[in-house]
C-alpha cells in the first residue's frame, strides 16, 4: 500500500494538519452531504469506565456503563460489530472476546430481543480460525449467540448518505441493514494511515470482501478518510463501545505494541467517542482529518460539547507512540 | 479434544449438509439460506459430489455474455472467484464452452502498478491479479488465476498467445512476495521493515498454483513451511487446504487430515459452504479427488 505521508513528504504533525486541511478545503467548496439529513447533536456524552483486566467481571462494567446512557433496546435486534482482523499471539489487534461477551450480556439484560455478533475481517477471511484463536467461538457458544461473517453475508445495495468518495452506493451486509441497533466495538489503536482507529474506522469491517475483495482495497483507493466518513454517515452506529483495556500503539492496526490503558469507552455519538479516544491516546482529535470533518455534520469533537461520564479522562490519559508512517521513521 | 470423525461418516455428513443447502436456483450460498454465490458454488462443483454437476450448471448459467460471472449485476467482477469458477469448469467431462471466454478475460486482468516504496520492499511493477478492478495484486486472486489458467490449458481450453507472459508475471509476483523462510501472507512479505508471517490457507493455494515449479527455492521453502505448520491453524478451511496441497505434492497429509476431522464439530456448527466443500475434497480418499487442483506432470 502506498504510504500517504511519504507521498506527501510530511512528518507527523504536518501530516495530521494537512489531512485535516485537505478535507476541510474540499468541504468548503461544496459539502458532500445534505446537512438536513443529519441531526447534529448540541451536546454528547461519553463514558470512561475503569476495567483493569479481561474476564467475566466486565459484564457488570459494561452493564453499568450502558445504564448511564439508557439506550432503548427493549425488543430490538442488536448487532455487535467488534474489530477482528488478524491474529498474532502476544499482540493486541482484536477487540477482546470477553468485551464482546460482556456487551452481549449487557444488551440482553437491558431487554434486547436478540444480539448478533458480526464482523468481516479485513485480512484473515477465515473466520472459523479467528473465532477459535481469539476465544470468541467459545463465548458465543456458551451464550448461544449467532455470529455472522459480514464478508460473506447477503448484501443490500445502499445509497451513501455522504459523498466524500465517488461511490454512489455500496453493497452492505443484509444483517447489518436489518439490525435495529448497530454497536461499533473497536479496539483502541493507532493506525498507520488513519492516525487512530476506533468507532468510525471499525466500520471498514462491514464492507463485504466477497464483493469488494481483501483487504477492502477499494476503500483505500477511494481514500481512507473519505471512506471512513461515508461509512459513518451511512451506517451511523447508534452506540460505540471501545476496548481500551489494552490498546495498541506504534505501527497499528496490526503490527504495533500492546499498551495498557484500563478503560472501556462508551457513547452514542461515535464522533465524540472517537475524539475522546484520541485524547486518551494523547492525540489532538481536531488534527485528525476525518474526525474534524465528521464534527461538522455527524457529532461532537470539542471537549466543551462532550459531557464526560464515569471516570475523568485524566485517569486514563496516555501518550501512545505514533506509527512510523506518521513520524517519518521506518522502524517496525 | 474432539474425536476425529471417520472418513466415510464425515463424507456422508458433509455431503448431506451440502445437498440440503442447495438453493432453488441450483446454486449454493455461503451458508444455508443465503443467496447463491460464485465462490461457494464453485467449491461445491470442485467437491465431486453427486450434485456437483448441478453446481457447475449454475456457474455456466450465470456467466454473462461478456464472459464474466457476477454475484450481483451491480457488483464489480471478482477475479479471484471467477478464476475459481474456471477451475470448477475444468472438472467437467466436457469443459463448457464458456471456459474459453472466461480464460481470455482472466488473461486481460492486471492489478495496479505503483511506484517503488520504502514501506513495502517488493517489485511493485509486477501486475498480477487483483480481487477487483482498480486495486493492487494479491496472493489469493493471483494463485487462483494461475491455478485455473494452468488447469484450463491442461484440459485443452483454447488459450490466447498472451498466456505464457501472464503466467510468468503471476509466478514472478508470487515468488517476489514469499515470506522469509517460506509461505505467503496475503500480499506483502514485509511492511515497515517488519517481516510478515505466512498463513496456511494462502500458502496452500499459492503452492497449488506453483506445483509445476517445484524446483524453485520459494516453492521448496514454502512446502517445507506448510509441512511443518499444516496443523497450526485450527479451522476446517485451513486444514482442508493444507491436506489438499500436501496430497497434490505427494507429501504426507495424515496429520492435517486428522486435525481436520477433529475440527469437524466446529466447522459443522458454523456451516460455511466453502469450508464444508473443501473438507469434502480433503477427506475424499479416491486417487483422483485432488486432480482438479493439480498442475504439472504427475510424479513417476
Amino acid at each position: 500500500m502506498p504510504d500517504p505521508t511519504r507521498r506527501l513528504g510530511l512528518g507527523r504533525r504536518e501530516f495530521l494538519a494537512a489531512t485535516a486541511g485537505a478535507l476541510v478545503a474540499g468541504a468548503c467548496r461544496r459539502r458532500p452531504y445534505d446537512s438536513r439529513q443529519f441531526a447534529h447533536p448540541d451536546r454528547s456524552a461519553v463514558g470512561l469506565f475503569a476495567a483493569d483486566e479481561y474476564g467475566d467481571g466486565l459484564a457488570d462494567v459494561v452493564y453499568r456503563g450502558l445504564r448511564e446512557f439508557a439506550p432503548d433496546v427493549t425488543g430490538r435486534r442488536v448487532l455487535l460489530k467488534p474489530n477482528m482482523v488478524e491474529f498474532e499471539r502476544g499482540t493486541a489487534i482484536n477487540t477482546h472476546a470477553s468485551v464482546v461477551a460482556a456487551a452481549a450480556d449487557a444488551f440482553l439484560r437491558l431487554g434486547a430481543a436478540e444480539v448478533i455478533v458480526g464482523e468481516g475481517p479485513g485480512h484473515r477471511r477465515d473466520v472459523e480460525y479467528l473465532l477459535g484463536v481469539t476465544g470468541l467461538f467459545d463465548y458465543l457458544a456458551d451464550r448461544r449467540l449467532s455470529f455472522v461473517d459480514l464478508n460473506h453475508d447477503d448484501v443490500v445495495w445502499t445509497k451513501l448518505q455522504s459523498h466524500f468518495t465517488n461511490f454512489a452506493e455500496l453493497a452492505l451486509p443484509s444483517t447489518l441493514m436489518a439490525a435495529d441497533l448497530v454497536v461499533s466495538m473497536p479496539k483502541l489503536k493507532t493506525h498507520h494511515w488513519a492516525v487512530i482507529t476506533a468507532g468510525m474506522k471499525n466500520l471498514f469491517g462491514v464492507v463485504p470482501g466477497s464483493i469488494y475483495g481483501w483487504p477492502k482495497n477499494v476503500l483505500h483507493m477511494a481514500g481512507i478518510e473519505n471512506s471512513i466518513l461515508d461509512l459513518a454517515a451511512t451506517i451511523r452506529p447508534q452506540f460505540t463501545i471501545v476496548d481500551g483495556i489494552t490498546g495498541m500503539e506504534g505501527d497499528g492496526p496490526i503490527m504495533g505494541q500492546p499498551k495498557h490503558v484500563g478503560t472501556i469507552v462508551m457513547g452514542n455519538d461515535v464522533v465524540a467517542v472517537d475524539a475522546t479516544c484520541a485524547r486518551v491516546m494523547g492525540i489532538n482529535p481536531s488534527r485528525i482529518g476525518y474526525l474534524a470533518e465528521a464534527a461538522r455534520f455527524l457529532g461532537n469533537l470539542s471537549e466543551s460539547t462532550i459531557d464526560m461520564r464515569g471516570e475523568p479522562l485524566a485517569r486514563f490519559a496516555s501518550s501512545f507512540a505514533l506509527p512510523p508512517s506518521l513520524t517519518g521513521g521506518t522502524a517496525g | 479434544m474432539p474425536e476425529a470423525a471417520s472418513g466415510a461418516h464425515a463424507s456422508v455428513t458433509l455431503s448431506d449438509i451440502l445437498a440440503a443447502s442447495c438453493n432453488a436456483d441450483g446454486g449454493w450460498g455461503y451458508q444455508r439460506g443465503k443467496s447463491s454465490r460464485i465462490e461457494s458454488t464453485a467449491w461445491v462443483a470442485l467437491a465431486r459430489t453427486p450434485f456437483s454437476s448441478d453446481a457447475l450448471r449454475w456457474l455456466t448459467r450465470i456467466q454473462g455474455a461478456d464472459g464474466w460471472l457476477r454475484d450481483d449485476q451491480h457488483a464489480p467482477v471478482n477475479y479471484g472467484f471467477n478464476a475459481l469458477a474456471l477451475l470448477a469448469m475444468t472438472t467437467a467431462h466436457r469443459v463448457p464452452g464458456g471456459a474459453t471466454a472466461l480464460a481470455r478475460n482472466l488473461l486481460g486482468v492486471k492489478g495496479l502498478r505503483f511506484d517503488p516504496s520504502p514501506v513495502v520492499r517488493q517489485d511493485n511493477a509486477l501486475q498480477a491479479w487483483s480481487w477487483v478492478d482498480g486495486t493492487l495484486s494479491w496472493v489469493e486472486p493471483t494463485a487462483y488465476a494461475l491455478l485455473a489458467l494452468k488447469r484450463a490449458r491442461q484440459c485443452g481450453v483454447q488459450m490466447p498467445a498472451s498466456l505464457a507472459e501472464r503466467l510468468d508475471v503471476g509466478e514472478r509476483m508470487l515468488i517476489d512476495r514469499v515470506c522469509t523462510g517460506g509461505g505467503w501472507n496475503y500480499g506483502n512479505a514485509q511492511v515497515f521493515d517488519k517481516q510478515l508471517l505466512p498463513h496456511g490457507p494462502t500458502t496452500a493455494v499459492a503452492l497449488l498454483s506453483m506445483r509445476d515449479h517445484r524446483g524453485v527455492a520459494a516453492v521448496r521453502d514454502s512446502l517445507v513451511f506448510l509441512e511443518q505448520h499444516a496443523t497450526a491453524e485450527r479451522s476446517g478451511l485451513a486444514l482442508a487446504l493444507a491436506t489438499i496441497c500436501l496430497r497434490v505434492f505427494d507429501r504426507d497429509a495424515r496429520a492435517a487430515l486428522d486435525a481436520a476431522r477433529r475440527q469437524l464439530a466446529v466447522s459443522l456448527r458454523l456451516e460455511q459452504t466453502v469450508t464444508l466443500a473443501a473438507l469434502l475434497v480433503a477427506i475424499d480418499d479416491r486417487p483422483d479427488a485432488v486432480e482438479a487442483f493439480t498442475v504439472g506432470a504427475h510424479d513417476a
